[in-house]
């Protein structure tokens, strides 16, 4: 058999073997990343939640929908309002921080002093980050953005967790914020 | 000129004090202005203050959801002289009390005893805001200075205010305050309170339930001082049991045909219809010695035997399937056992000489109420009951009637071959205007241990974790 040959098959089977370990990566990885979706009771959004995330029903009702990090100390929750008064969803923001930072609001409450405009899929909204001191004594804190619709309705979307807010997993809420869909 | 002026100023307080001096004291005190009520009331409020811990920061939600309830009462007062206002006291001492001039003080160990139900709130509340209405502070405050104060009352009602008289008042109310402002005062506040709290759309039990919730933490901790002050507990539940009847519309005949087709139709399928609203069980009465219910979960194809030796007549799922209401009879004696979806019996109600025989039940569309089919005194009755608290309505009041079913807001039932009705109070759940987001805390998770024996593993009762 002639070198060119052997040279020819020995190539094919190089690719073939790279064509494998890259379908098993994808495999791997496709399996890792895996999410399913969420659609709220009320069919007002729907959510792409990863696996290792867990539903919390106790925590739920039909305004307030919660979820756990499984492994580690976070959490994500999404809260819709039938009725507020605030014009825009600024206003909202800054109503509700008021409120947190008084009398009978979170202990410890700081607010970084930023509200960021943001939109997520058509729907704008305001980001803002604060932390504060939780009932079990932990320094917590709550990346928010508040929405505000047409009719008064509202919406809010948090991720929260223990710790340093800069040393959070920034990813979560890029992905959760990724693959958001209104359904209204 | 001045003559003439000086000369009507003695006739008026000549007649004042005239119409005072016969006059009975409630209605002497009517006389007084809101503004000398809330001058006496406000200075002994800071005293309760400075006794009871200061005033108590309520969480964000539960204030906007107390401040609510608070409202929606104050929306149904008659008084428009007074301006109401609540505080929470810092005090874990269950308690509540009123002072003229509108200033309601509720304690936050009161508070955790009416664990966020809006009707046993809105009864306590009402009682409270019910004494002012009726001025029973400030009538107890005259009662016990006298009638020698009159003349300083007379000055008092043109307004010119008198600082003895507010300080020996002052001094007389926070007396009167440690004993409450007297028996009728008491039972007429709960009434009234019961009035406004229907009003504001909630529901008439919150008085029974939350005088239920008083006794049964009474029974645990030191006699409360609430129960000094508020002679008569039972009484007053009597009372307040008897009066929820009233809230009910009149009792009307049905006649319009659609209406009594409606009503036979729903009757047939109260008798064959009870089936889980939820298509989750399936269930068979067992007869023979053992009795009970077999319970097929179609979810996991699997059997189970509930309530065994009780002989089961008949049952029926709450509409929404919540609980399962089991009518049978144990050692001969005709029962209730009400059940939740994991088979637990959480509430009995048995035949009795004061209750009757009871022969049938059904649901209120709401799940909270049963009608009671009962036998009582040669013939037949209904009587509407609570899940969660022992109350009974006598629907049928005293004309007889059976095969109750409700309908919409209504209750029916059949007596001598005609359908009668009774429309029930409505209530409105407490909607939060203005609301903010609610901040959620990670609770530590109920998990149970794993512990490994041999080739078994054995499960522990669920215990807390960490994330």
């Amino acid at each position: 058999m002639s070198s060119f040959v052997l040279c020819g098959v020995k190539t094919v089977v190089r690719v073939t073997q790279n064509v494998i370990v890259a379908l098993v990566l994808i495999v791997l990885i496709s399996g890792v990343g895996k999410a399913s979706v969420f659609v709220d009771p009320t069919s007002s959004y729907s959510v792409k939640i990863p696996n290792n995330w867990v539903y919390q029903a106790y925590e739920s009702d039909r305004l307030l929908t919660v979820f756990y990090g499984e492994g580690n100390p976070n959490l994500l929750y999404f809260e819709q309002f039938i009725q507020i008064p605030d014009d825009t969803a600024l206003n909202f923001a800054e109503r509700t921080l008021d409120l947190y930072a008084g009398a009978g609001g979170l202990k410890e409450f700081l607010f970084n002093g930023d509200f960021k405009h943001i939109e997520v899929h058509g729907q704008p909204g305001v980001l803002c980050v604060y932390t504060y001191k939780g009932n079990s004594g932990k320094d917590l804190w709550e990346e928010r953005i508040f929405f505000r619709f047409s009719e008064k309705h509202a919406f809010s979307i948090t991720f929260g967790g223990e710790g340093k807010w800069e040393e959070r997993d920034e990813d979560v809420l890029k992905d959760v914020l990724t693959d958001w869909r209104w359904l209204f | 000129m001045r003559t003439k002026i000086v000369m009507t100023f003695i006739f008026l307080v000549a007649i004042l004090c005239s119409l005072l001096f016969f006059a009975p004291v409630g209605m002497a005190s009517s006389l007084v202005s809101g503004s000398f009520e809330r001058s006496l009331g406000g200075g002994v409020a800071k005293e309760i203050l400075n006794q009871y811990g200061g005033e108590y920061e309520l969480p964000i939600q539960q204030r906007l959801w107390v401040e609510e309830v608070f409202r929606r009462l104050v929306e149904c007062t008659e008084r428009k002289d007074v301006e109401y206002n609540l505080t929470i006291l810092n005090s874990s001492a269950p308690n509540a009390f009123a002072l003229p001039g509108g200033y309601i003080f509720l304690t936050k160990g009161l508070l955790r005893i009416l664990v966020n139900d809006e009707n046993k709130l809105a009864a306590v509340l009402g009682h409270e805001i019910a004494h002012v209405e009726k001025r029973h502070g400030i009538n107890a405050v005259f009662r016990q200075m006298g009638l020698t104060v009159l003349l300083e009352v007379g000055v008092i009602w043109l307004d010119l205010v008198s600082a003895d008289v507010l300080r020996v008042g002052s001094v007389t109310l926070l007396q009167l305050l440690q004993l409450g402002w007297g028996r009728e005062a008491e039972f007429e506040a709960d009434i009234l309170g019961q009035d406004m709290a229907v009003r504001a759309g909630f529901d008439s039990v919150g008085g029974v339930s939350a005088l239920d919730s008083l006794a049964e933490q009474n029974k645990f901790d030191l006699p409360m001082k609430i129960f000094r002050t508020h002679p008569d507990i039972k009484n007053r539940r009597t009372r307040l049991e008897e009066n929820m009847l009233s809230y009910w519309s009149k009792l009307h005949a049905v006649t319009e045909n659609n209406a009594l087709k409606r009503l036979e139709l729903s009757r047939i399928s109260h008798q064959n219809g009870r089936t889980d609203p939820n298509n989750r069980f399936n269930l068979k009465i067992l007869s023979g010695k053992r009795g009970g219910l077999e319970l097929h979960d179609l979810q996991s194809d699997e059997k189970t035997i509930w309530l065994q030796g009780f002989h089961v007549k008949s049952y029926n799922w709450s509409p929404k399937g919540k609980y399962l209401a089991v009518l049978g009879k144990l050692d001969s004696v005709s029962q209730i056992w009400l059940v939740d979806r994991y088979g637990y019996v959480i509430k009995r109600w048995v035949s009795s000489e004061k209750l009757g025989q009871i022969n049938d039940m059904s649901w209120s569309l709401r799940e909270d109420m049963l009608a009671l089919d009962i036998f009582k005194d040669g013939k037949e009755e209904i009587v509407v009951t609570y899940v969660h608290t022992d109350v009974y309505i006598p629907i049928t009041d005293d004309h007889g009637g059976n095969s109750s079913i409700w309908h919409d807001n209504y209750i029916y039932f059949f007596n001598n071959g005609r359908w009668y009705g009774r429309k029930m109070p409505e209530t409105r759940a407490v909607v939060i205007p203005n609301p903010i987001p609610r901040v959620v805390e990670r609770k530590r998770i109920l998990s149970p241990t794993i512990i490994e024996e041999g080739n078994t593993i054995r499960l522990t009762s669920p215990s807390l974790i960490l994330p």
